[in-house]
């Protein structure tokens, strides 16, 4: 056993000093009282017992100092707080789901009722209640008290987030290696895979009542993409809703930059409640649009969605005239790309004269240290550049060893703070004698340098709350590991120069949980236990009562 | 206030009792100190609290002990305590430890801790987030607390981001400390391969590799032994090594990558082998469609090597479905006829429109000889047919006979001599000339040479003078002779004679003649108006036959062919090629060893084309190539398994680079989706970017499973399909699609615990970085210092709340009460002193 609010020492000393006092009480002459005495010769005595001028008499009635004593040491071990250690703490996790799901009607609520029952009826020892949703927080440690359970639910709401249980889960997979109970309240349902993969000392148990039959459509996908048309001005956008099955399809409200806009949607035939639209050819322009349902249902939190789309101008390409023969075969396959001399928004030269607009040059390598280089003209960290551009513009995808090979001298990449962005490539290099310009990695490069000097973003086709922003081309393993993450709709993140604002798009959120609960009922919490501390003042308290008999039928002093 | 046992205040009803019972008294200080102290108990039975600010601190520090920390981490976590040790009272402390085979600390250490968590070992021994998100969980929601992580930073598993981001969101700070890292050591990072590997062709697999200053070998090994080494590699920071081998033809390849390092620091030996489970996609399907060249598709098959899959085309019509099953369509040498309009049309639709590869070859019956000027290839093609040019003069060689016998004698021979200069005249400088006159026997009267040369030839004429018998059969031997060696458009052998001449076996020597191209005409002289024996003569010599009676019947010699007729656009013979083009179109073939080309088609490159190889001698493209459409085009104008290269055959390279052309030529567009494959401990995200506008939904299924995958569209072009899996097994999935010509399975893979890196394998330059940590979270940042003194700053709530426990204070107060009360009833009072 030791103590919650004192040392053992501590209790033992008060202890200690309690018994002195007590004594030293004992040992108090009783104040006066009428003797009668039937005869003077227990005069002597009489006064003997009650004398006159004395503070203490000799120690007597022990069975009353050990009532009295024990009643103090009583109320003394109450206020220590005594926890038994031979009772080995279950540990108990209970995770409330607060994502959007949970906005169904009283869901939530009802939740949060059954949560407070479970805190109530579990054990504090190794309680540890979590909230999971766009973020995962502890809402109760073990050991801490039911009712500040009651203080930090307040507040807490469903959040236009998918379900995170399924990661809490294998978080807790992880770090647990003793058995453990794992309490859900709410979520989305766990498949058979899922729950194939949580091993069996973690017991899930999935507390709540099946939900009512609703109705719910909601927004589960939203995303952009080139248009199918070649139009490099202008996208195409998918709308995907979920229903039930044999839904209606909805009706949808469309705005673009705010303004609400009557769009052409091609629809296809629902299958399973899924109800798809496609919006061909809308403007680049770098507008946000926001798609609604129409009309109410259970969860709201699904019914609007938006998504900035990216902003492509045509490029105005001014090409040097002895640069023609090589490049303006790949540029004019490029749809980006307008070439002509006039107000070019980039040039592409082949010399090293100074010009007013970004260019990517090809100078002679006796003029440039390294075989690429590139100027930026950000407050970025050298490194910071270098490892951006070498995906967007496609220099990883350049076969820089065979390059090196041809060259017989290294192929290097090299950045450089500058007034504005230039890419500076040596010139042999797109000569007849490599194999750089007949490469397939050659016409990636070009298109890739030229959005990047004009500043043309690349699609992000979709922005989910809860997911990492979509990388335009495959990264692999980020070494930065900070990457941002969107994590509950209309969130804002951003990536370079761009922000993007973060939808639900969840469809586990929108249709009805699978989860197969069992009522709080069926479960076997124990009734809200009284602990040690209770009954010991409540053994002080019988005592205490039984004292007062004692003394006022005068069978103690 | 509020009470956690409000059922106990029931019991403050029995309190009027104590005024009662046992017995009225007048007492009534002490039944009111009694009665207070039996209030304050029941009150501390109810327990009541009520809301305050929390003073407690939620301190939790997280100690990587995994094996690339350098040091002793029982002294950091003697450290910790000590720290753990200064905090002001109210706080809890939390350790939690990684990276150790037991967790176990000394108890010293543990005592000053509130808990202790050890995370599990497992093959993520570095799991920095997963770290940092249990410390989280031991933060409560609106209380006060940070964190402070002793780490190197080199975490087995990345994904910081989401917990980074939450902990800053709650304003906790993360204070990070930096510990010395093991660095002395070679070891490979990872192995990428440059391209998806295919079957039979060429892998090239980037191996990046961390060392400080050693040298070794790096090798790659599969299932049957050593594929390919690469020796002394120097080993330093973002070293790398390059491995090319023959892709075996399997599904999915495991290769295990080994450094051996000779010399330079080492210090471990159990990091220098990495592991990788590539897909492999099979290898490149080949249409053939040739009828000349005999097993032509068996003999490029072998050629080329295991990489293509040739099928031989059985006649039937090319339709966007069967075109559609294949990467590359080899036109090897079969004529135009062979084909339907429609069947040429859907060609070159599928070229243009779905990116197949079109790779052109042959020799007579190719190009134009084939007869595809006017068909819907000719555009296609990056060399033009030279029978659009035949308004230019091709070149000629002629050889004039001239019978000298006896029987010539008077005019005949000078009208034979004006034949002769009349159709000498007709030739043009670039043309060739030579006399060979006959009177018994043989002479060249002046030996093959420019016609311009017009003054030696005329002397020659000059010296003809009739006298000696006709035989003129080794005469038109000798023409033959001298004409072998020369090289020009048109041969032609012109006989002068008055027509007495021998018998012999002229047929099979004329038809010899006119097979290799030279043509034979005979022109009879003098007044006989016809000779049948010439007329046979210049039949099998597939010329003309003449008749020149007198000096005022000269005839027109018709040398050439009229501009209309088709050319003989191959070009027998030995030609020397140049070649150009960079690595990409010959790798590792040593282009200047080409040998001198047997045979090809003349043709002349169309602008905007590449040529990579032509003649020496007019320069006409041999091998040619440019994009049309989505698709390449490649031009070969020589057979490649026929005469044109028979002299090819015994040249090393000429597999080689012709796979490789092959492999250029072949379509990279036929993919109906890009896949990429994510991992994160179970979980799995597998996308599908979409290639082929009309390729249909995905679909996948893990193999060893035999489940199905279920893909949801995002956006216009992509699908993605989320599903759960054992991280410790290796996954092999096949993805499927189906375009309006069929369905193309594409192999996936992903090696178990992909997403994790080995303990003393981490990439250094992907290290977490602490200080971006620290700032993103208001924490500090400082290197790890052993005598280093620290108070971790909290944060979080700006006014955390907590319960304020009141009966504890009841308590004491009834404990108090109780010994006032005992000292009230035995206080010493007045002496009563009876009377």
């Amino acid at each position: 056993m030791n103590f919650t609010t004192l040392t053992p020492l501590a209790f033992g000393l008060g202890l200690a000093a309690l018994a002195g006092l007590l004594f030293l009480l004992q040992r108090l002459r009783v104040r006066h009282r009428d003797v009668e005495v039937v005869t003077t010769l227990f005069w002597r005595e009489a006064v003997e017992e009650t004398r006159a001028r004395v503070l203490t008499k000799r120690f007597r009635h022990p069975w009353a100092f050990a009532l009295l004593l024990a009643i103090a040491a009583l109320i003394w071990a109450a206020i220590a707080e005594p926890k038994l250690n031979a009772i080995e703490a279950t540990t108990r996790i209970a995770l409330l789901d607060n994502s959007a799901g949970m906005a169904r009607g009283d869901r939530f609520e009802r939740a949060k009722e059954d949560l407070l029952a479970w805190a109530q009826g579990t054990p504090a020892e190794g309680r540890h209640v979590l909230v999971t949703g766009a973020t995962q927080r502890a809402l109760l440690l073990p050991g801490e008290e039911f009712h500040l359970l009651e203080q930090r639910l307040q507040g807490i709401e469903p959040e236009a987030a998918p379900s995170s249980i399924p990661s809490q889960l294998l978080h807790l997979a992880s770090t647990i290696d003793d058995q453990a109970e794992v309490y859900l309240f709410g979520g989305d349902g766990l498949d058979e895979e899922f729950a194939g993969l949580i091993p069996d000392r973690l017991a899930i148990v999935q507390v709540g009542e099946a939900l009512a039959e609703s109705s719910n459509s909601g927004i589960c996908a939203l995303g952009v993409a080139p248009a199918a048309s070649g139009d490099w001005t202008r996208v195409d956008v998918y709308v995907e809703v979920r229903g039930e099955a044999g839904s209606q399809t909805p009706a949808l409200s469309t705005a673009l930059a705010g303004s609400p806009i009557e769009l052409q949607a091609e629809t296809t035939p629902s299958t399973a409640g899924i109800h798809q639209f496609h919006f061909r050819d809308l403007p680049a322009r770098g507008e946000e649009f926001q798609i609604s349902l129409a009309g109410t249902d259970d969860l709201p939190l699904d019914d609007r969605a938006s998504l900035r789309l990216p902003e492509r101008r045509p490029l105005r390409v001014a090409l040097d005239e002895e640069l023609s023969p090589i490049l303006a075969a790949v540029l004019e396959h490029d749809p980006a790309v307008i070439l002509g001399q006039e107000q070019p928004d980039l040039r592409i030269v082949a010399d090293a004269r100074s010009t007013s607009v970004p260019t990517l040059r090809f100078v002679a390598s006796d003029l440039q240290q390294e075989s690429f280089l590139v100027t930026y003209d950000d407050s970025r960290s050298p490194q910071a550049v270098l490892s951006s551009v070498l995906g967007s513009l496609g220099l990883d995808a350049i076969d820089s060893a065979g390059l090196a090979s041809e060259a017989r001298v290294p192929i290097t990449f090299g950045v450089l703070e500058g007034p504005q962005r230039e890419i500076g490539v040596w010139s042999e290099l797109i000569g007849p004698n490599f194999a750089f310009r007949d490469s397939r990695s050659f016409p990636l490069f070009l298109a890739r340098s030229l959005r990047w000097l004009a500043r043309v973003e690349s699609i992000t086709p979709w922005v989910a709350a809860g997911e990492p922003l979509v990388q335009p081309e495959s990264t692999g393993i980020s070494t930065l590991q900070l990457a941002a993450l969107p994590r509950r709709a209309a969130e804002t993140v951003a990536r370079g120069d761009q922000s993007f604002k973060a939808s639900l798009l969840a469809p586990t959120s929108s249709m009805k949980s699978t989860a197969m609960p069992t009522p709080l009922q069926e479960l076997e919490l124990a009734k809200r236990g009284l602990d040690l501390a209770h009954w010991l003042l409540l053994i002080a308290l019988l005592l205490f009562g039984w004292e007062w008999v004692l003394v006022r039928t005068e069978r103690i002093p | 206030m509020e009470f956690l046992n409000p059922e106990f205040l029931w019991a403050g009803l029995g309190l009027p009792l104590l005024w009662l019972f046992p017995r009225s008294s007048r007492a009534l200080g002490h039944k009111a100190l009694r009665t207070l102290t039996f209030a304050l108990l029941i009150g501390a039975l109810a327990r009541p609290v009520s809301v305050s600010i929390d003073e407690n601190e939620h301190q939790v520090f997280i100690l990587d002990q995994s094996t690339s920390v350098l040091g002793d981490s029982d002294q950091r976590a003697q450290v910790l305590a000590q720290w753990a040790a200064g905090l002001p009272k109210s706080r809890t402390t939390t350790l939690i430890t990684f990276g150790s085979d037991d967790g176990s600390l000394p108890e010293k250490v543990t005592k000053e801790f509130d808990r202790h968590l050890a995370l599990p070992k497992s093959p993520d021994e570095s799991p920095i987030a997963l770290a940092l998100e249990a410390a989280s969980n031991w933060i409560p929601d609106g209380s006060k607390g940070a964190i402070t992580l002793l780490t190197d930073g080199l975490a087995t598993k990345s994904g910081t981001s989401r917990i980074a981001q939450q902990l800053g969101e709650r304003d906790v700070p993360v204070h990070c400390f930096e510990l010395p890292a093991f660095t002395d050591d070679a070891f490979p990072i990872r192995v990428e391969p440059l391209q998806p590997l295919r079957a039979g062709q060429t892998a090239r697999l980037r191996v990046d590799l961390h060392g400080q200053g050693a040298r070794g070998d790096v090798s790659v090994h599969g299932p049957e032994g050593e594929l390919a080494r690469v020796r002394d590699v120097s080993l330093t920071t973002g070293a790398q090594a390059w491995l090319e081998f023959e892709t075996p033809r399997v599904d999915f390849l495991p290769l295990e990558v080994r450094l051996e390092v000779g010399s330079g620091p080492n210090s471990v030996t159990s990091n220098d082998q990495l592991i990788q489970l590539l897909p492999v996609k099979q290898a490149r399907r080949v249409l053939y469609l040739g009828e000349r060249q005999v097993g032509g598709e068996k003999a490029l098959s072998e050629l080329v090597g295991p990489g293509y899959e040739f099928e031989a085309w059985q006649g039937d019509e090319l339709t966007p479905a069967r075109l559609a099953n294949f990467d590359l369509c080899v036109l090897d040498d079969a004529p135009r006829s062979s084909f339907s309009e429609q069947s040429l049309r859907q060609l070159r639709d599928a070229v243009e429109r779905e990116g197949l590869g079109l790779f052109a070859s042959g020799g007579k019956a190719a190009f134009g000889p084939g007869g595809y000027h006017d068909s819907p290839l000719a555009d296609l093609l990056p060399v033009e047919f030279v029978q659009k040019e035949e308004k230019r003069d091709p070149s000629t060689t002629l050889v004039v006979i001239i019978d000298t016998s006896g029987s010539m004698g008077g005019n005949r021979v000078q009208l034979a001599k004006e034949v002769a200069r009349l159709a000498i005249r007709r030739l043009l400088p670039h043309d060739k000339v030579g006399l060979v006159e006959f009177y018994g026997a043989k002479r060249w009267a002046a030996p093959i040479q420019p016609a311009s040369n017009s003054i030696e030839i005329e002397r020659a004429l000059n010296r003809l003078d009739a006298g000696g018998g006709t035989v003129i059969l080794p005469a038109i031997e000798e023409a033959f002779y001298g004409l072998k060696n020369v090289q020009t458009r048109y041969k032609h052998v012109l006989i002068l004679t008055d027509g007495g001449v021998e018998t012999g076996a002229f047929e099979p020597l004329l038809r010899r003649m006119a097979n290799d191209g030279i043509n034979t005409s005979t022109v009879l002289i003098g007044p006989e108006a016809h000779s049948e024996f010439l007329v046979t003569l210049a039949n099998w010599g597939r010329g003309r036959f003449y008749s020149v009676p007198n000096r005022f019947n000269l005839p027109e010699i018709l040398l050439k062919q009229p501009a209309s007729s088709k050319l003989p656009a191959y070009r027998p013979g030995r030609h020397a090629v140049q070649a150009s083009g960079g690595r990409s179109w010959w790798g590792d073939v040593e282009a200047s060893a080409m040998p001198d080309l047997a045979g090809y088609v003349e043709t002349r490159e169309r602008p905007g084309a590449q040529i990579l190889v032509e003649t020496l001698d007019g320069a006409h493209p041999v091998l040619g190539s440019w994009r049309w459409g989505l698709g390449r085009v490649t031009a070969f104008t020589s057979e490649p398994t026929g005469a044109g290269t028979e002299s090819w055959r015994d040249w090393d390279g000429f597999g080689p680079w012709l796979a490789r052309v092959l492999e250029r030529t072949a379509s990279n567009q036929r993919e109906p989706y890009r896949y990429e494959l994510r991992r994160e401990g179970a979980e799995l995200w597998l996308s599908a970017q979409r290639m082929i506008a009309d390729a249909s939904p995905p679909r996948a299924r893990l193999l060893d499973e035999e489940r199905e995958l279920s893909f949801r569209q995002r956006s216009p072009d992509r699908f993605e399909a989320r599903f759960f899996a054992d991280p410790a097994s290796d996954l092999r999935l096949l993805a499927e699609a189906g375009t309006l010509a069929g369905t193309q399975v594409t192999p996936l893979a992903s090696i178990r615990f992909a997403d994790l890196s080995k303990e003393l394998q981490v990439d250094p330059a992907g290290a977490l970085d602490l200080s971006a940590l620290s700032n993103a979270t208001r924490g500090q940042f400082q290197l790890w210092n052993d005598n280093t003194s620290f108070r971790p700053t909290a944060g979080g709530e700006s006014n955390p709340r907590a319960l304020r426990k009141w009966w504890p204070w009841m308590l004491i107060a009834a404990l108090a009460l109780f010994l006032i009360e005992l000292y009230y009833r035995r206080r010493p009072q007045r002496v009563v002193v009876p009377s």
